[in-house]
């Protein structure tokens, strides 16, 4: 009974949306001031629908009421000697008038939200799948197959990489999110979606992704034909769109350089690229894969290969030297010291830094990645790792380059 | 005018016989509670123990004042940070890379390699990049939660409940006090406390960790967590001063209404103050039990809100939206009162649906309470957001039949458009713009969009201080004289006001392009598409802090040279204006008797009334002078 009472009157709300954008030049130019461009998907596109009818019924409001407000003051302005005329100061027809409209309209811009807002966090049944974590401060995507990521690219001017994610065009994508440590807050603009991520659940955002189109000026070519170059071994041309997704809710020193790209590609090229083991190990040299991997697992937000100190302490030259702890001894600067701090980083503090050290796991850095990282800090340090140690890492042996003496595993001695 | 024959038979306290007028400031004669009795540290100890509300409330004044400028640097330091996209006071500079030995690194290819470092504008200072972007990012994050806290916890709640309703609210109802004098004084020392508490954290450092220490970043990250612990030792302090300051007003209210005084003959400011001080009572132990709960579990271990031992941080933010949503409107409400008032006076009209405002204040106390999840429409349950957003738009409900009531008082009123009304329409036409952008805040499918980004700073900013400071700065404007007996200098109080009017939409209607755009709130750097509007903000925040420059001036050459103020120089109806100004040191030199309402400008006289300054309005037959 009710239901269709309220539908009919939100197809009137929007039909007052079609009366005032009937202009579309003026309603055009409100879009682009509030959104610049297009939002990306259709839900998102309801929902800029549904903000921009609350912005033309706030304009009716407003105009309405500072309208009233200023021919009042006109026409009633002070003059000397001239006291103000008697009018009364109660009307209950008037006064109920004013208090059945809004509570009206507020009724239909809910319902509107609430639809809108259903279909929007219901996700497609045949929607594609994805793990993302969230840390201090970067962004982590698994994939069903089991890739993870090794792109990076610069964004909008920042100087620190964002990781870059693969997912197919014209789908449904399910996010399954968690967080290692704090609060963190997915959010693309182009979307219009947003979801909190915390450390102690899974949260779940859905999404669809657009249909790439060769007319969308956002729409863009790959150009990285550099055959150096990481990630995708594809030789062919495709077409590929960008959108930015942010870190929305605050998470500390870095929260705002905590961004990702979210790239939509053509659906053959997201099924061979997810499948794709993203570096390729055996063509390359080990140390270059543990410098794309200080960018892709979120190193190099804490530390520098430039020798000045971060959050944590710097890379360059430190591979071989004396570290000076917390606890006031010192340990060497070796493989065992290295996989220590990234499995238990609390157990060894570096001197002068805090314990504030994202905690990663065998799954989040495997064995062989451990042993790219070590090739690269050892390059900083003006080392090179032994080729045949190097080789047995590629092929995937043991991160050591010499025996382990009963040390290998960490000793978690609290401080 | 037929009734000017008839005035005195309104039988108003004119009889001291120095009340209306220019010339008279109460000082001379039997002594204004300002006027000295003894020498300057007798003078200093009098005013510290000094159980007089007027008092009080000039020293909250002056302490919120102090808040306030301590805040404003502090967001002029954020709106500058923000002029360029990375990083405003260090600029990027390339050049070369050495080794040990000074000379230039090469690359492979043999060139001399370059790398990219930043250099402090003033001082020349080199910065690697990950120094600036780590360590200084952590500088801008504790500026701005130092003016969130500051302005949230020590300006806006304080503002006008405690600074100005300590003055004026027995003086409304015609009484010499309020009704715990000594408890007064208390609640100012536990805010002096508390704003201590706030002050030393930042002296050692400061906290980053927003104002609303969400967890579990709050607990996680300042190492040895003392400099978080004494922030939330501030805040849960500040809550008793507002707990006891709040229970002092509803006595008061119920108890000291002068004889002749109903509930619907008190003036709206008064009713506002009331909703407000229900609010404060009820609301504000829930954050001191969330803020021991948080005490408890750092020392105990107990798992409350950290989930690494078994806590949940969704938790803490039930718990501190339950009071902070609340109190948004103990920052709102005292606002709406002020206007109500100065609306009232300044366009010599009674107002306009007087119950209904009224009665919508104690609504907006009611709804105020079962809203608080419109905060967290991302981070808790669908079917939580769904009833959350549905209640959130009842307060919508009340919010606009206040606007309506005061658009309305000013049809066929005597309009003047001193610094107070002005400041009436700025808050009318600012509160307006405020609480319909609440409605896409509000909306579950575009909130989606526009949570935390810079809609909701530009949203709230419209609210908070386009509504209470603006009505605070009005009310400051209105009851100046009859709190130092001296007139402010009207051209520059409408220079400062049309300053801030401007500034203000500058800083802030820019801020709604920027968060519709995509840009995240609390974001230290940001991508370049958004510097221009970024900078039109900035600029925005100058003219701002021109404005409020302007009437801090004002202020302290009305104290040094301003013409002395008449007792009612408005012509306004309510009791405090029935004291002399600056009022004596028992308010009343006797006990007022109420005769008409507070806003009778049609059918009584106003005290001290003076023919040749305020026109009385013909009278419809039968109306009696009082």
């Amino acid at each position: 009974m009710v239901a269709p009472l309220l539908n009919s009157l939100a197809d009137a709300s929007a039909g007052l949306t079609g009366l005032l954008g009937r202009a579309p030049a003026l309603q055009g130019f409100f879009h682009w001031a509030f959104f610049d461009t297009d939002a990306a998907s259709h839900d998102a596109r309801t929902a800029d629908g549904t903000y921009m009818f609350l912005w033309w019924l706030s304009v009716f409001w407003f105009v309405l009421l500072m309208g009233l407000m200023g021919w009042f003051c006109f026409r009633w302005r002070r003059k000397p000697g001239v006291a103000a005329p008697v009018s009364p100061s109660h009307h209950t027809a008037l006064e109920i008038t004013w208090t059945i409209i809004p509570t009206l309209l507020l009724v239909v811009i809910f319902f509107k939200g609430f639809w809108d807002y259903a279909e929007r966090v219901v996700a497609r049944g045949d929607s594609v799948r994805m793990n993302l974590r969230a840390y201090k401060w970067n962004w982590e995507m698994t994939y069903a197959s089991g890739r993870s990521i090794t792109e990076t690219m610069s964004v909008g001017g920042r100087m620190n990489e964002a990781n870059i994610f693969y997912v197919p065009e014209g789908s449904g994508i399910q996010l399954k999110m968690t967080s290692s440590d704090v609060i963190h807050s997915f959010w693309v603009p182009d979307w219009r979606i947003k979801c909190d991520i915390f450390p102690n659940r899974y949260t779940s955002v859905w999404f669809e992704t657009e249909t790439l189109d060769p007319a969308d000026p956002e729409v863009q070519i790959h150009p990285d034909k550099n055959p150096d170059s990481p990630g995708l071994a594809h030789e062919e041309e495709f077409r590929y769109k960008d959108h930015i997704v942010f870190c929305a809710e605050y998470c500390g020193d870095f929260h705002s350089e905590m961004i990702a790209v979210i790239r939509v590609v053509p659906r053959e090229v997201y099924a061979s690229w997810v499948t794709d083991p993203g570096i390729d190990w055996p063509g390359m040299n080990l140390a270059d894969i543990g410098e794309i991997l200080w960018k892709a697992k979120g190193c190099s937000s804490c530390h520098t290969t430039n020798g000045s100190a971060g959050t944590g302490p710097t890379w360059r030259n430190a591979w071989g030297t004396q570290v000076p702890l917390t606890d006031g001894t010192s340990v060497l600067y070796d493989e065992n010291y290295v996989r220590n701090s990234i499995y238990t980083p609390a157990a060894q503090i570096h001197q002068g830094f805090a314990n504030q050290m994202t905690v990663f796991t065998p799954s989040s850095v495997n064995e062989r990645e451990l042993g790219a990282i070590m090739a690269f800090m050892m390059r900083l340090a003006g080392q090179e790792m032994d080729p045949l140690a190097a080789q047995s890492i590629i092929d995937g042996g043991p991160a050591s380059t010499t025996p382990p003496e009963g040390g290998a595993e960490p000793t978690p001695d609290a401080p | 005018m037929s009734t000017i024959t008839d005035t005195n038979v309104g039988g108003h306290a004119h009889d001291h016989g120095s009340g209306h007028g220019g010339g008279h400031g109460g000082h001379g004669h039997h002594g204004s509670y300002l006027t000295p009795i003894g020498g300057f540290w007798s003078e200093i100890w009098r005013w510290a123990t000094t159980i007089d509300h007027k008092k009080i409330g000039i020293m909250y004044l002056v302490a919120v004042l102090f808040m306030f400028f301590l805040g404003g640097m502090a967001a002029m330091a954020v709106r500058l940070e923000l002029w360029e996209p990375t990083r405003t006071a260090q600029v990027a500079v390339t050049q070369p890379v050495l080794d040990e030995s000074g000379q230039p690194r090469l690359g492979e290819d043999g060139q001399p390699l370059t790398e990219t470092v930043m250099q402090t504008r003033t001082t020349g200072q080199l910065w690697a990049v990950s120094d600036v972007q780590g360590e200084n990012n952590n500088v801008y994050n504790r500026i701005f939660t130092l003016h969130g806290a500051i302005m949230v916890f020590m300006v806006i709640i304080p503002s006008v409940p405690a600074a100005l309703a300590n003055f004026f609210l027995p003086l409304m109802l015609g009484a010499k006090d309020v009704a715990f004098p000594r408890l007064n004084l208390l609640s100012f020392y536990i805010y002096a406390i508390g704003s201590m508490f706030a002050v030393t954290s930042i002296l050692f450092g400061g906290v980053d960790t927003g104002w609303t220490f969400y967890t579990p970043y709050s607990t996680t990250t300042d190492a040895d967590h003392w400099r978080v612990a004494i922030m939330v030792m501030a805040a849960f302090t500040l809550g008793f001063s507002s707990i006891l300051t709040g229970l002092n007003f509803i006595v008061t209210v119920h108890k000291l209404r002068a004889p002749g005084m109903g509930w619907f003959d008190m003036p709206l400011f008064i009713w506002a103050i009331y909703a407000t001080s229900i609010i404060q009572v009820l609301a504000t132990p829930v954050i001191g039990i969330t803020l021991l709960l948080l005490f408890f579990e750092r020392i105990f271990h107990v798992g409350i809100f950290d989930p690494r031992i078994g806590g949940d941080p969704v938790l803490f933010q039930h718990f501190f939206w339950f009071y902070s949503h609340p109190v948004v409107y103990v920052m709102i409400l005292p606002g709406m009162g002020i206007i109500s008032d100065m609306i009232a006076v300044h366009a010599r009209k009674k107002i306009f649906g007087y119950r209904a405002i009224a009665f919508s204040s104690l609504g907006i106390a009611g709804v105020s309470f079962i809203v608080w999840g419109h905060h967290m429409f991302t981070s808790q349950g669908e079917l939580a957001s769904i009833v959350f957003s549905a209640l959130t738009f009842l307060v919508a409900i009340p919010t606009a039949i206040k606007v309506f009531n005061w658009i309305a008082t000013l049809y066929k009123g005597s309009i003047a458009f001193n610094t107070p009304m002005l400041y009436t329409l700025s808050f009318l036409f600012l509160f307006s713009i405020g609480g319909l952008t609440g409605l896409p805040l509000a909306t579950l499918s575009t909130d989606l969009h526009l949570h935390d980004s810079y809609f909701v700073v530009a949203h709230f900013h419209y609210v908070m201080m386009g509504g209470t400071i603006i009505a605070f700065v009005g009310g400051l404007h209105h009851w100046w004289p009859k709190m130092f007996g001296k007139m402010y200098n009207e051209f520059w109080g409408i220079v400062g006001c049309i300053l801030v009017f401007i500034g203000f939409n500058v800083t802030f209607f820019t801020q709604f392009f920027l968060g519709t755009r995509g840009m995240p709130r609390r974001y230290a750097s940001y991508l370049d598409e958004y510097t221009l509007l970024h900078q039109v903000s900035t600029i925005g925040s100058w003219l701002l802090l021109a404005g409020f420059l302007v009437h801090l001036f004002n202020f302290i050459h009305s104290l040094v040279a301003g013409r002395p103020a008449p007792a009612n120089p408005w012509g306004a109806m309510s009791l405090e204006w029935e004291a002399d100004s600056p009022p004596d040191e028992h308010n009343f030199h006797h006990e007022p008797i109420v005769k008409h309402g507070p806003y009778d400008f049609d059918t009584a006289i106003p005290p001290h009334w003076d023919a040749k300054d305020w026109p009385l309005p013909d009278r419809p037959a039968g109306a009696s002078a009082h």
